[in-house]
């Protein structure tokens, strides 16, 4: 609340000096002045003057109505020698607040009419103009009490607006700051998440090399078996061969005869045909030819698993795709069931300025997807193509296609139409990532029943 | 309340409050016609706009006392419109006396309330004492249909201890005795804070004047 001084509220008493306005008075009595030659003489209730003007002294008037205040009588004629005074008390809210005295010389013989007629106008504006001036006071006073009140009632609410205002700033900045933090633990939990996807693909990767290298271990390993028993019988053959050689060597005294040399070939010839040497001789190149062949089986694959996860090359660098798709799908070689057929249309690409192990990774994603869609037989068509200032890289199949309702979702991370437990649902996921990764583009067009055509346009840069 | 020893003068102020349309310049009007000439001054109308009141109206008053001093009765009454709420604060501050002027229609039972609650928080706003303020409330429009009768309205109020005065302000009825109550009620709370030594009471003064009139 404001503190108004006393002095200043508006209902107070108001004295005569307040409420009259000395300026108009003057003019007022200019004119009187003209038609009637009279004094104008104001004073309060405690006899203080307020306005003087005229030809009769001030004391002489003054003298003429000394100890006449208290006396509220409205227009009296007080005579002192030569001067005559009317006198008017000036009166408001039934309140004396002076006198208003109109003095002339009776020497002068004014006519009465005139005089009374000049005081009383006199008299009667005085009063009208307090009373407006008392209204005015009143009004103004009160409205500057509201104007000024209206004000600090509004600075107030400005105040109170502004604290809220900075409230709601700092809630708001602190949200944002909330805000950060929980986008930071979500991309968190989902980057592992990836990762944990990457790795599900290189279990399911792994587990279909060891199929593949298991196959010619398997049989190598059988034939090493055989051929250790072959060598066992062809070492069996050879003693009995030394043996011969050194018997003939020593000289005939132990072989009494021809017949009995003879008698010795046959039990070697006969050792030959129960050992089965010739199968042995014919079968054993062969042996050794497979196993050769599942060796270099072997090796082929562990040089495609090391072109495909690069351990040994940097992040980025200039890459030719078509390796890396064929590399790719060597690895996936187990996934490719019978009815299944891979087309392979390479074109001459540029090479691409990519992190090989994720444009890798991202191929085995939308292969293998292509390769489970087809359910008996089908077809997968992998293109490559130079698109502008693109590489083009079409994975075509021929599988069971996607519905309009779930395209508009393959891109949402936890999507899948697989069933519970086959898939994360952040293949496609991962793939869009990557390809935006390389400010590349990923359209994908399907009609169900009629498959999936996935197109990959990776920028080409000619380094 | 203001002591003026020098002068002799006491000047008491009373405000009139309440909903808009409610007849507090009526009760003024009829109050200046109530009274002798003497006495009361003329009622000061303040800017009125139709028949809403502006700012306020001012009715005067001067009674003299035995001993030579000078009762001067302001007596305001604020605008009732809820948009010059500003202007009624102004014009309750420094009150000595309340009278609430209600409307007995059934349909401005909202407004009453309204307008209650409203001097209640001017009252702190301004720093009267609400709970040891002089008050009295009118239940004004008697004449009119569709009104509360007297029995609900004093079941309502009596609990508060306010009294209650039915009137029909337009005919006269009930102005008198509101204003008589109150000032009744504000002078014996105002000789509580008279000094001792003035050896004098508002109280007798003021009764002696109501006594005089009723003559």
């Amino acid at each position: 609340m404001i503190n108004i001084p006393e002095s200043d509220f508006y209902d107070r008493e108001y004295s005569l000096k307040e409420l009259i306005d000395t300026d108009v008075l003057d003019k007022l009595f200019q004119y009187i002045r003209e038609l009637t030659p009279l004094t104008l003489y104001l004073v309060d209730q405690k006899g203080s003057r307020l306005f003087y003007k005229g030809n009769i002294p001030e004391t002489d008037i003054r003298m003429a109505f000394k100890g006449n205040y208290e006396s509220d009588l409205p227009d009296r004629i007080i005579t002192c020698g030569e001067i005559i005074l009317k006198v008017f008390p000036v009166i408001l809210e039934l309140e004396t607040l002076g006198y208003l005295i109109a003095a002339y010389e009776s020497r002068y013989n004014l006519p009465s009419h005139k005089i009374d007629a000049s005081a009383g106008l006199l008299s009667k504006v005085t009063s009208n103009l307090i009373k407006d001036r008392y209204k005015y006071n009143m009004t103004a006073g009160l409205h500057g009490q509201v104007v000024e009140e209206s004000f600090e009632d509004l600075r107030q609410k400005a105040e109170l607006l502004e604290i809220s205002q900075n409230k709601y700033r700092s809630l708001s900045e602190n949200l944002e700051i909330e805000v950060k933090k929980k986008t930071k633990e979500i991309e968190k939990a989902f980057a592992i998440l990836m990762h944990q996807e990457n790795l599900a693909s290189v279990g399911h990767l792994a587990a279909g090399i060891a199929h593949e290298i298991n196959n010619p271990l398997g049989f190598i390993c059988s034939n090493l078996h055989t051929l250790s028993e072959y060598k066992s019988s062809l070492i069996t053959l050879l003693s009995g061969y030394r043996n011969l050689k050194s018997l003939i060597k020593a000289g005939s005294h132990k072989l009494k005869s021809t017949a009995a040399l003879l008698n010795k070939v046959n039990e070697i010839v006969k050792l030959e045909d129960d050992l089965d040497i010739d199968f042995i001789l014919e079968d054993m190149p062969k042996l050794i030819d497979e196993s050769s062949e599942g060796l270099d089986r072997v090796k082929n694959i562990v040089m495609d698993l090391k072109v495909f996860a690069h351990p040994d090359e940097k992040d980025i660098q200039y890459a030719d795709l078509n390796e890396n798709i064929e590399s790719t799908v060597n690895v996936l070689h187990n996934e490719l069931r019978e009815g299944i057929a891979l087309v392979k249309n390479y074109g001459d690409i540029p090479r691409v300025k990519c992190n090989p192990k994720e444009i890798n990774q991202l191929m085995m994603n939308i292969i293998l997807n292509a390769i489970q869609a087809i359910d008996n037989k089908g077809k997968v068509i992998i293109s490559t193509d130079i698109n502008g200032k693109y590489v083009k890289i079409t994975v075509k199949d021929t599988g069971s296609g996607i519905s309009d309702e779930n395209l508009s979702k393959i891109f949402n991370p936890f999507f899948t139409t697989k069933p519970v437990g086959q898939g994360t649902g952040l293949g496609l996921s991962t793939a869009y990532n990557t390809v935006k990764k390389h400010n590349g583009s990923l359209d994908i067009q399907s009609s169900p029943g009629e498959g999936t055509e996935v197109i990959i346009n990776l920028p080409a840069d000619k380094g | 309340m203001e002591i003026n020893r020098e002068e002799k003068k006491i000047v008491i102020k009373i405000v009139y409050y309440g909903p808009a349309l409610s007849g507090k310049t009526t009760n003024l009007m009829q109050l200046h016609d109530l009274l002798s000439p003497s006495e009361t001054g003329d009622l000061m109308s303040l800017d009125t706009k139709g028949d809403r009141t502006l700012f306020f109206d001012l009715l005067p008053m001067v009674i003299s006392t035995d001993n030579g001093f000078r009762i001067k009765l302001k007596i305001f009454t604020v605008p009732g419109q809820v948009a010059h709420d500003a202007t009624r604060k102004a014009v309750l501050s420094r009150a000595d006396g309340v009278v609430f002027v209600a409307d007995s229609q059934k349909d401005q039972a909202i407004n009453n309330l309204e307008s209650f609650e409203n001097l209640e928080k001017n009252a702190a706003r301004v720093g009267l004492d609400f709970e040891n303020l002089p008050l009295l409330i009118q239940f004004n429009k008697r004449d009119l249909e569709d009104i509360d009768d007297e029995e609900t309205i004093l079941n309502k109020w009596t609990p508060t201890g306010i009294p209650v005065v039915f009137a029909k302000a337009i005919y006269g009825q009930g102005v008198f005795e509101s204003f008589y109550r109150i000032m009744r009620d504000t002078c014996k709370t105002l000789d509580r804070s008279i000094q001792a030594g003035d050896n004098f009471s508002i109280s007798e003064s003021i009764e002696k004047y109501f006594r005089a009139i009723k003559k």
